[in-house]
């Protein structure tokens, strides 16, 4: 197995494309040669403000190509540093038999597997996952990700089937602190610290920052937004048969019924939720409202509206009773002649307008 | 004196260091993590766990691995 993992593991020479930072070099050189003959034609024309112009630019140049230079010989340089022979391999392999148990290599997938323990984290239980490695994609150097963790013993946050971990969705580990020190272990073949890097990882807790939170796990997500709650802070609304979080949930204020936000309305008057049963609607204008919010089975804007009409009218009647002096013997006759004949009523009508305009 | 030092942790380390004659695993440990618990650590000399008094020997290959690290969300 040793044997067949160090062939496997021989380097691909970073997806047989040269070094990024190869191209960054070359690309400088023309325009550091231009620039450099544009400066030796500037002094010699005695151009100084311009010499002094192209002289700034090289210096820039340079610094760029310097730092291309250093990053090539960096990546050069790791590139030719000793990879493990064979019987390093086989080292590696009894170190992670006797740290998990056991180590398999499947030849057709080229990958190295080992299965953790079972996982606790802060009481939960995520049961044992097995780590696996694909050699072709470490010989590779790219950037690809090399890593699967699958759960033995899957206990999936209720949110999502794909988290089975705090830190793993879809086979994924989110890496955290360990990015950096599993990289260097994987470029250089070091196979029993990468999964000892692994297991450290789904070993620990990082409540900052978790695909879903440890105190969710078991929680259901708010059929409003989405919020993962737990089993204190979750709601159910019988109306429409579905559970919300703490903030989309609410309860009516007239009965005390409690609902979503979505089966309760507000009041237009004061804002409070109120349930389809205890909504009232506004005889005047429609609105819906609490029935503490309405008087006479108006809104007080349409209660005082018609109280105002109200006034009015009696003002109006009050106005018409004034003009009207029951000492006038004009009126008398319309009233008895209205009921008898119409042209006289008529006249009668003239003479009382005529009265008016001269009171 | 020269061993082989590699430090699973931060941006990762592993490399040959030059230490002094009568090196233990602890004195090593907290020269390179003087900020850490070695009980929060798992150490190997020659892929062996070590013990803290265990004096390092002209190339020994000690690995220092933190038992915790935190993970994160994508």
């Amino acid at each position: 197995m040793a044997a067949d993992i160090h062939t496997q593991l021989q380097p691909i020479d970073h997806c047989g494309r040269p070094p990024d930072s190869l191209h960054l070099l070359i690309a400088e050189i023309p325009d550091l040669q231009r620039t450099c003959s544009q400066f030796r034609q500037c002094v010699g024309q005695q151009w100084h403000l311009a010499a002094d112009s192209k002289r700034h630019k090289l210096v820039r140049q340079l610094c760029r190509m310097d730092t291309a230079i250093s990053k090539l010989t960096s990546d050069l340089t790791s590139r030719s540093k000793r990879l493990p022979t064979a019987h390093d391999i086989l080292a590696d392999l009894r170190e992670i038999e006797e740290e998990f148990g056991e180590v398999r290599y499947d030849k057709r997938s080229k990958s190295l597997c080992t299965t953790t323990e079972p996982i606790t984290l802060e009481g939960l239980e995520f049961g044992r996952f097995t780590i696996c490695f694909n050699l072709s994609t470490i010989a590779s150097n790219c950037d690809e990700n090399p890593l699967n963790v699958i759960a033995l013993d899957p206990n999936p946050c209720a949110a999502d089937d794909a988290v089975v971990h705090p830190h793993v969705s879809a086979g994924h580990l989110c890496l955290g602190d360990a990015t950096a020190p599993l990289r260097k272990a994987t470029t250089e073949h070091r196979l029993a610290d990468a999964f000892q890097i692994v297991a450290a990882v789904l070993r620990t807790y990082s409540a900052d920052s978790p695909f879903c939170a440890i105190e969710n796990w078991n929680g259901r997500p708010c059929d409003d937004c989405g919020f993962i709650a737990n089993e204190d802070t979750s709601f159910y609304c019988e109306p429409c048969d579905k559970n919300f979080c703490e903030d989309c949930f609410s309860r009516c204020r007239d009965c005390g019924e409690s609902m979503c936000l979505s089966c309760l309305s507000s009041c237009e008057i004061c804002g409070d939720r109120i349930c389809e049963d205890c909504q009232s609607l506004c005889d005047g204008c429609g609105e819906v409202a609490c029935t503490g919010c309405l008087e006479n089975e108006l809104c007080p804007s349409c209660l005082e509206d018609r109280e105002n009409e109200e006034i009015e009218n009696d003002d109006e009647e009050i106005e018409q009773e004034s003009t009207e002096d029951p000492s006038d013997k004009s009126q008398e006759p319309t009233s008895r002649v209205f009921t008898t004949d119409s042209t006289v009523t008529s006249v009668q009508s003239d003479r009382l307008v005529e009265t008016s305009i001269h009171a | 004196m020269r061993i082989m030092y590699i430090n699973n942790f931060g941006g990762g380390f592993a490399d040959h260091i030059e230490i002094e004659e009568g090196t233990t695993v602890s004195k090593l440990f907290a020269q390179k993590i003087p900020d850490g618990r070695p009980e929060d650590y798992l150490i190997r000399v020659n892929r062996l766990p070590a013990s803290r008094d265990q004096i390092l020997k002209e190339g020994d290959r000690i690995t220092i691995t933190p038992t915790k690290i935190e993970g994160a969300a994508a």
